[in-house]
């Protein structure tokens, strides 16, 4: 990681603390980047068949990039939910890239937010869990974007609602529904019982 | 559906949420009305909603629902599925706190009942950990705080592959943590839920690690008490943790009831019945985890007919699914058994049990040293081939029938001529004391036979047989029968003893000398023609001589002859004798060395030399053995249990040889001297075995495993399988073999002119008792055991060492049987060329035995080949010693047929036997 990165990114942070909304694409721009060496170089490293976590890779990458002792709470959550972003777009982009290549074996296991046991296993599943997204995101995008926060970034019910500037309650309220409609989407017909 | 309808389908989802699911269809008709898609949406989504917040509401506040019970409730899950955090707890430290200064949490991994679970950077060492905040603990309960410790102390000594390392334990904010190696993988339960059951394969394999992760920790005696699938981890490469050893017992909520802590579930049965929990409950909760691997299915109990919940049992898994191993389900059925009995005993049994590949060489594989129990599981469940056993049996049978045939001329108790038995040897002593004037004191029956140690042999010498001995010769017979007329045994100052050649002819006379009464009759001359008559001797034949050994008496007449030569013989013999008033107290013929001075064999300046090498030697391997021992026992590496039975074993069976060679007299209650002496030398024999067994069979088991198979099968105490029962007989051919062809030697080299001296001669003056009657049989059949397992023990310990010093194997096991070859010729104390022929036998068969069978079946040649030597074997059913010849042979014929049972009758049908 060279330092230049580090320095672009806690400069973002700054902005983005300030209140300047343009800094979260730039961040998301250097996030995608430097999650796609920290993943690639994960992979590389780790046996065929390992299990990956991004929400374990995010908040390793949080603790890396950024210097904790600048950053308060709400600059945390920042950074985690564009890193969540960054995330859905390198798994979807490696799925999407491996399934061009046609590449049998060897394949990884993602899991997904360790704490709540989605685990994928198949290229298929991971593009699977972005289009019903990108699905979801037509009806509500608010519901897509909790989504895409918890399930990408880890992030826990009290720190979407303080990212997303809404109360725990409401947040609640669109996780349940939106963890019920994903269901019907990827469980297939079958309702759990 | 467009986001505007979307929103109302929310908006009516998440009211039905917050009501009761038999409101839920009223409400929702009377809401949407006849808008039949939003209905179908609600009602869809409905049916794909988890009502985990409801359930979170109805929980106690206190850590309940643990992920275990979380998992419980929503059974069936298939494909992908999120599994939602508990929401409404926040956690507790968010990324990037340091915690006890010096974790940095990285992130949350879960929260469950145990509390929560972070994965953190351990700062000081720089490595990824998991730590386990114990939320709502009852972190300042004390006494849970002690026991808490306590158990996560116990869990820090196992180190195994197979178990999730527990580094460290720790209090931070008033609430107790541990932490532990951290696993990057999934836990059992949720790899189930996601991809329901696994492969068969797959089973055994997770099912091996289990075993050798419980295994280990077994062996430090922490019992795991919650196991789980939950509480099983695996990573990417299907490694198996198994996680929270101990402690998740005691944290699940409600451990201070009565009723032990555990998921009930898993808890076996006895364990809900208030029992303690044991090696075997965590086999029960092994059992249906393999099961419900298998099947994908919690073991179901089926109620038994009588409807007693106690008496249930688990569906078998092949009534569940289907292609199910039998090998599988039975060892699922045995670790799943109702009652604890019926269960495996220990994880290497379930191990055993397992379809396929050998546990023993995947642990030598793993570098690990084979626990004790997995020899015996090892050796319960193997089969070896029929045919081995077949040939042992025919051999030894027919082996054992020439032995006997041969033994009438090749063994000891034959080339002693042992025609009288011990009472009429009595009657002769006593009469010869009555006719010399001796002390009556009745009938005695104390004679005993002795070694001669006058009797040696050299090849240059004169034929020892009885039947080439030349007449009049005296002290031939490598035995000799001493009386002891008077009390005092053998004390010397009191000495008073007949000494007899085996025959009845008198050797040595000697009597204390007794002043005579003042007033009694003037003492008549001595006949001394009567009393070298009744040596066998002529008086004629002698002369007198005035030089010879001085008898060690008081006497007012001593006398000495010496035989006159003549051409037919060209023996010589002195005969000294003396009297006191008119009374012999002292005769003694013995044959003069017709070449020089000849050493007597057993010489006490040779004793006490040899000890005075010994002693330091010994010392030194003691003192080795007791650090070794100290070290193994240290490392939890020593067999303990094994040391110990053993020892006891041979301290019972010392105390029994001395016992019964005293002739179960009570003479204990009398000879408290003696008593305290047997009983020293015992104990101090069993203690030196206990150290020896601890310091060095922990290296036979870790080189050379396959010795101690059957051994060990023993040491468990639960002997019968055919490996036993082959190697039982394989022992008594190898031992039988070895006796029939060195009696073929001593035949052999008698015919060629060269006459050797019997199979099996002790050293001088050893007391060979009475050799007959219960008390000899038992005397003997101990001493036997004691020589047979120590000198076993000697021989796998000097094999194990040559096998790890000399790296290929040829030259080793020919140093092994140079050594053994040397130990034993020099160990019979007779150096000829016989007895290196008949060590040389025996280093080879030994050696062959430890390679081919181990440590037992040599323990088994020994022990025979011991009871065949040195004990008269007779085809003569008429000769005194007959019934010590039968016992003999009835007790090897007896051996033999344990063998064949446990080879024969439990080796094709293991199940019809056991049923």
């Amino acid at each position: 990681m060279a330092t230049t990165d580090l320095a672009q990114i806690t400069k973002a942070m700054d902005k983005l603390a300030a209140g300047d909304r343009s800094a979260a694409e730039q961040l998301f721009a250097l996030l995608y980047d430097s999650f796609r060496d920290l993943a690639a170089r994960y992979l590389k490293s780790e046996k065929p068949g390992h299990t990956l976590s991004p929400t374990a890779l995010v908040h390793e990458a949080y603790l890396k990039l950024v210097d904790q002792s600048r950053v308060d709470w709400q600059g945390r959550t920042h950074f985690l939910a564009v890193g969540a972003q960054a995330m859905r777009r390198i798994l979807v982009d490696h799925a999407r890239g491996r399934k061009r290549a046609k590449r049998g074996g060897g394949r990884i296991r993602i899991q997904l937010a360790e704490g709540l046991a989605l685990s994928v296993q198949r290229d298929e599943d991971v593009l699977a869990v972005d289009e019903a997204l990108a699905k979801l995101a037509k009806l509500d995008s608010r519901q897509a974007t909790i989504v895409e926060l918890r399930f990408f970034g880890g992030l826990s019910v009290a720190e979407v609602a303080e990212f997303l500037g809404l109360s725990k309650r409401t947040i609640e309220g669109e996780w349940t529904i939106a963890r019920a409609w994903l269901r019907r989407e990827l469980g297939g017909d079958s309702p759990a019982s | 559906m467009n986001p505007e309808r979307h929103e109302r389908v929310k908006k009516l989802f998440l009211a039905a949420c917050e009501l009761a699911e038999t409101a839920r269809q009223a409400f929702i008709e009377r809401a949407c009305g006849d808008d039949a898609e939003i209905r179908r949406e609600v009602e869809s989504l409905l049916r794909y909603h988890r009502d985990e917040t409801v359930l979170e509401r109805s929980r106690p506040p206190q850590p309940a629902g643990g992920k275990a019970e979380t998992l419980a409730t929503e059974p069936g899950l298939e494909g992908i599925t999120p599994l939602p955090l508990s929401s409404g707890r926040p956690p507790r430290y968010v990324a990037g706190t340091v915690v006890a200064g010096r974790f940095r949490i990285v992130t949350l991994l879960g929260q469950g009942g145990m509390g929560e679970v972070y994965r953190a950077e351990d700062l000081h060492l720089h490595r990824t950990v998991a730590l386990k905040f114990l939320t709502g603990s009852r972190a300042t309960d004390p006494v849970w705080l002690a026991r808490f410790y306590n158990e996560a102390r116990l869990s820090l000594t196992v180190t195994n592959p197979h178990v999730c390392r527990v580094y460290d334990i720790g209090r931070a904010d008033d609430e107790a943590f541990i932490c532990m190696e951290y696993v990057d993988g999934e836990d059992l339960a949720s790899l189930l839920k996601r991809i329901g059951r696994l492969t068969a394969e797959k089973v055994v394999d997770i099912a091996r690690q289990l075993c050798h992760g419980l295994g280990a920790a077994h062996a430090m005696g922490v019992l795991h008490r919650d196991l789980k699938p939950a509480n099983i981890m695996l990573d990417g490469r299907g490694h198996v943790r198994i996680t929270d050893f101990g402690i998740a017992a005691l944290v699940t909520p409600g451990s201070d009831t009565p009723i032990p802590a555990g998921t009930p579930g898993y808890m076996a049965p006895e364990l809900l019945r208030g029992k303690a929990a044991t090696v075997r409950s965590d086999l029960y909760a092994l059992g249906l985890v393999l099961y419900e691997m298998l099947t994908g299915r919690k073991a179901s109990r089926a109620r038994g007919p009588d409807g007693d919940e106690q008496r249930t049992a688990v569906v078998p898994p092949s009534h569940v699914i289907e292609d199910v191993d039998p090998a599988l389900e039975q060892a699922i059925l045995r670790c799943a058994a109702e009652s604890p009995e019926d269960r495996p005993s220990s994880v290497y049994e379930v191990l055993a049990l397992l379809p396929g590949g050998d546990p023993l060489a995947a642990a030598l594989a793993a570098g690990e040293i084979p626990a004790p129990e997995l020899l015996a599981a090892v050796s319960a469940a193997s089969k070896p081939p029929l045919i081995v056993a077949r040939i042992c049996l025919a051999v030894s049978v027919a082996g054992l029938a020439l032995a006997v045939v041969l033994a009438g001329r090749t063994t000891l108790f034959a080339q002693a001529g042992l025609t009288k038995p011990p009472e009429v040897l009595d009657e002769i002593a006593r009469e010869i004391v009555a006719s010399l004037g001796g002390p009556d004191h009745g009938k005695v029956t104390s004679g005993r036979f002795f070694i001669n140690p006058r009797f040696s042999h050299s090849p240059g010498d004169t034929p020892a047989t009885p039947g080439a001995q030349s007449q009049g010769g005296i002290g031939g017979s490598p035995m000799v029968f001493y009386e002891y007329p008077l009390p005092g045994g053998r004390d010397e100052r009191v000495e008073a003893f007949v000494r007899l050649e085996p025959t009845g002819k008198l050797m040595t006379y000697r009597v204390p000398p007794v002043w005579p009464a003042e007033t009694g009759p003037r003492p008549v001359p001595v006949n001394w023609a009567t009393i070298f008559a009744k040596a066998g001797l002529e008086l004629e034949k002698f002369r007198r001589i005035a030089r010879f050994s001085p008898p060690p008496v008081f006497a007012d007449e001593v006398l000495g002859w010496e035989l006159i030569h003549d051409d037919s013989t060209a023996e010589s013999m002195q005969v000294s004798a003396a009297a006191l008033e008119g009374r012999v107290v002292y005769f003694n013929a013995s044959d003069i060395p017709t070449t020089a001075h000849r050493p007597i064999r057993g010489d006490a300046s040779t004793a006490m030399k040899s000890t005075r090498l010994l002693m330091p030697m010994f010392l030194a391997t003691f003192v080795g053995a007791l650090i070794l021992a100290w070290r193994n026992l240290r490392l939890g590496l020593g067999d303990r249990r094994a040391a110990s039975r053993l020892a006891v074993c041979l301290f019972g069976v010392e105390m029994l040889q001395w016992w019964a060679g005293q002739g179960f007299l009570p003479r204990p209650l009398i000879d408290v001297d003696l008593l305290a002496n047997a009983l020293r030398t015992a104990c101090f024999s069993a203690v030196a075995v206990w150290f020896y067994y601890l310091a060095l069979e922990p290296y036979v088991r870790k080189f050379w495993p396959h010795a101690l198979l059957s051994w060990s099968r023993i040491v468990v105490g639960r002997g019968r399988d055919p490996l036993l029962g082959r190697d039982i007989l394989l022992g008594i051919t190898f031992g039988v073999a070895v006796v029939v062809v060195g009696q073929c030697g001593v035949l052999l080299s008698a015919w060629a002119g060269r006459p050797s001296p019997p199979l099996w001669l002790p050293g001088a003056d050893t007391d060979l008792g009475r050799p007959v009657g219960f008390g000899y049989i038992t005397s003997t059949t101990a001493l036997a055991l004691r020589i047979a397992i120590g000198r076993a023990m000697i021989f796998l310990m000097l094999m194990t060492l040559l096998r790890k010093i000399i790296r290929i194997p040829w030259l080793a096991t020919l140093t092994f049987v140079l050594i053994a070859t040397a130990y034993t010729a020099l160990n019979a104390q007779a150096t000829t060329v016989t007895s290196w022929l008949i060590g040389g036998i025996v280093a080879v068969a030994v050696a062959d035995l430890l390679l081919r069978a181990g440590l037992l079946a040599v323990c088994v040649t020994l022990f025979v080949i011991r009871l065949l030597l040195s004990n008269p074997i007779t085809v003569d059913l008429h000769v005194w010693y007959a019934s010590t010849s039968t016992l003999v042979l009835a007790m090897i014929a007896g051996l033999l047929a344990f063998g064949v049972y446990a080879a024969f009758r439990l080796g094709p049908h293991p199940e019809a036997a056991r049923g």
